[in-house]
């Protein structure tokens, strides 16, 4: 960054559409991050509702392992850009309202036999798993690097 | 209010002189870019000392246009920052005098406050 006395407006624009730019590059690890989420989430549940022993165990140890590094992983970011942060909020909500739905589907649904178990289950791992999916590719697209599209200063 | 640069009609001197100094345009940039910023990552990207980031963010949240939020992330020491409705709504009025200046290059440069 220069300090110089005779600063142009010119300047001043490209120097804000540089820093625009670092802000979108550090915020793409969470919109990975979400793809990841998206994918872990559809492992897991397909597990827990579908798997047998030693699996289930296998995905609860593979759950928290995920948790951990995503909160060293998130932790680690520099900034985050406005327009995910107000995606990743909607998309949480939607995380934790399927993830208590599919808790709840693990509980009581599989005391039942038939079809429809297996077809509540494959609800739920898609309304657990396409919400991360979606707001990863979203986050990525909107985070794409702005040069002749629309940023701050247009 | 916010401070300009001057009481001419070129409009330069609807430039606000808080946030028309290199260093605190990048500041202020790249928290309007994001909803937060770790003290680092501004560090990092604008490439000034901590010492010298440090003197306009306070220069910066004394205007209201910043607000510093510090935490601990395990034993670590974190300081994010963000722009107020106050920094943001300036910045908005200070990229709108800066479209207006580029589109007279003629009448381009202005004087950046150290």
């Amino acid at each position: 960054m220069r300090s110089d006395s005779d600063f142009r407006a010119e300047q001043a624009v490209a120097e804000i559409k540089r820093v625009d730019r670092e802000v979108r590059r550090s915020s793409r690890p969470a919109a990975v991050w979400w793809l990841a989420c998206g994918i872990a989430t559809a492992l897991y549940w397909s597990v827990m509702h579908f798997g047998v022993e030693p699996l289930e165990t296998l995905a609860i140890v593979g759950w928290l392992v995920f948790t951990a590094v995503s909160a060293y992983y998130i932790c680690r970011l520099g900034a985050c850009a406005r327009s995910l942060h107000r995606l990743m909020r909607t998309l949480t909500v939607v995380f934790l309202v399927a993830t208590v739905l599919n808790a709840a589907v693990n509980r009581y649904v599989y005391d039942g036999e038939g079809v429809w178990p297996v077809v509540v289950g494959v609800a739920g791992i898609l309304l657990a798993a396409v919400p991360p999916l979606y707001g990863g590719w979203r986050g990525l697209r909107e985070l794409r690097d702005p040069e002749g599209e629309e940023s701050a200063t247009s | 209010m916010t401070p300009a640069t001057g009481n001419g009609h070129h409009p330069r001197h609807k430039l606000d002189e808080i946030i028309h100094a290199p260093v605190r345009l990048s500041i202020v940039a790249a928290l309007a870019a994001a909803e937060k910023a770790e003290f680092r990552f501004l560090r990092d990207t604008i490439e000034v000392s901590d010492s010298l980031l440090s003197k306009h963010i306070a220069t910066l949240e004394e205007a209201g246009y910043v607000r510093v939020q510090k935490g601990f992330v395990g034993k670590r020491a974190r300081t994010w920052l963000s722009l107020t409705d106050r920094g943001r709504k300036a910045f908005a009025e200070y990229v709108s005098v800066l479209q207006e200046i580029v589109k007279n290059p003629t009448k381009g440069t202005v004087d950046a406050p150290h």
